[in-house]
């Protein structure tokens, strides 16, 4: 039976407890979560960080905290950390780099293009950072995670293959619906899945939609055999006027989903399988 | 890393509602129009900086 993956992404850069007081942002809160999550289904946690004032931060030490509790409170907890490199627009080449040389994560985020942010500002992934990245990922045995958030992020992707810059096999994240973004829609995400087969065939693909897009995405990826992310950093709301009560119902939703269409709630072990990851 | 919705917010120029559009609907017949009387809305900010300071008395255009 197919096994589709469950990626949670607790937290993000940008909610506010004011605009869900749910939203895990302290280390042990955000160390808890993940493992309720993990209890769940999720197999896969993308972390995010907050200073102390709830604002995005590349602080190696808040993730450095997060991953001590996480061990420390639940050491049966196997789920796979994926790191962001894009918590702060402000970070440094350094800073957004600097978690994963000392914490080694199995996973990290690559977001393999640059573009606009929310209409006023810029979200620079330079070359060079992006082939600097590539190479210390390998180097430090991080799979990169390559945040798609347009069918040209693809074809970056497939250039930095062609350059040693990636390894195949890539593991894709489609982000659908961001602002700047490609729209979430079942069309755009068959050309995603479509783009990616023919420039970088081998590939695995998972997708999360924001806001009014989250469910259409979430059928959508497990009907064209793909994974699925889910959690606050996409969307606050559970559903129309429903504040999400907590990451856990996002994933208890999608495991339903999941188990409804035929397929398994991939565990971490099988996900270490899919994925390619050597723990 | 990604964002949550871009919201457009609006005021209706013929009956006063407060509404917003977010921009992953874009593409609905809806966006922007008043949902108590269809008129076009005047745009009056946006997610971000420009935000209204009562953000959460608009209603969205996708309910």
């Amino acid at each position: 039976m197919k096994k589709t993956i469950i990626t949670v992404a607790t937290t993000g850069a940008w909610p506010k407890k004011e605009n869900n007081p749910n939203v895990p942002m302290t280390p042990a809160e955000i160390a808890e979560d993940v493992y309720a999550c993990w209890k769940a289904g999720a197999a896969v946690a993308h972390l995010h960080m907050r200073d102390d004032a709830g604002n995005g931060t590349m602080d190696k030490n808040k993730f450095r905290e997060t991953v001590e509790l996480l061990r420390q409170n639940h050491p049966d907890c196997d789920i796979i950390l994926n790191m962001t490199t894009s918590g702060d627009l402000n970070a440094t080449d350094e800073t957004r780099q600097a978690h994963l040389e000392e914490l080694r994560p199995e996973m990290g985020s690559y977001d393999c293009g640059s573009m606009n942010w929310l209409n006023s500002s810029l979200f620079i992934n330079h070359p060079k950072f992006l082939e600097e990245l590539g190479q210390h990922m390998q180097a430090w045995g991080v799979k990169p995670e390559i945040e798609a958030f347009d069918p040209g992020m693809i074809a970056n992707a497939a250039y930095y293959l062609k350059k040693g810059v990636l390894k195949a096999p890539l593991h894709f994240q489609f982000c659908m619906g961001c602002a700047n973004g490609i729209p979430g829609t079942m069309k755009n995400l068959v050309f995603m899945k479509e783009t990616m087969e023919s420039l970088c065939p081998g590939s695995t693909w998972s997708c999360f939609g924001v806001g009014h897009s989250a469910m259409e995405m979430l059928y959508g990826a497990v009907a064209l055999g793909g994974h699925i992310r889910v959690g606050m950093e996409d969307n606050v709301m559970y559903a129309k006027g429903q504040l999400a009560e907590s990451n856990v119902q996002f994933v208890e939703r999608a495991a339903r989903v999941i188990r409804e269409y035929g397929n398994e709630v991939a565990t971490p072990a099988e996900a270490r399988e899919i994925l390619g990851l050597k723990k | 890393m990604s964002w949550g919705v871009y919201w457009m917010f609006y005021r209706c120029p013929s009956c006063g509602k407060k509404f917003k559009s977010g921009t992953d609907t874009i593409t609905e017949p809806s966006f922007g129009l008043c949902p108590a009387c269809g008129a076009e809305g005047e745009l009056i900010g946006e997610s971000g900086a420009v935000t209204p300071p009562d953000a959460n008395d608009y209603e969205d255009t996708a309910d």
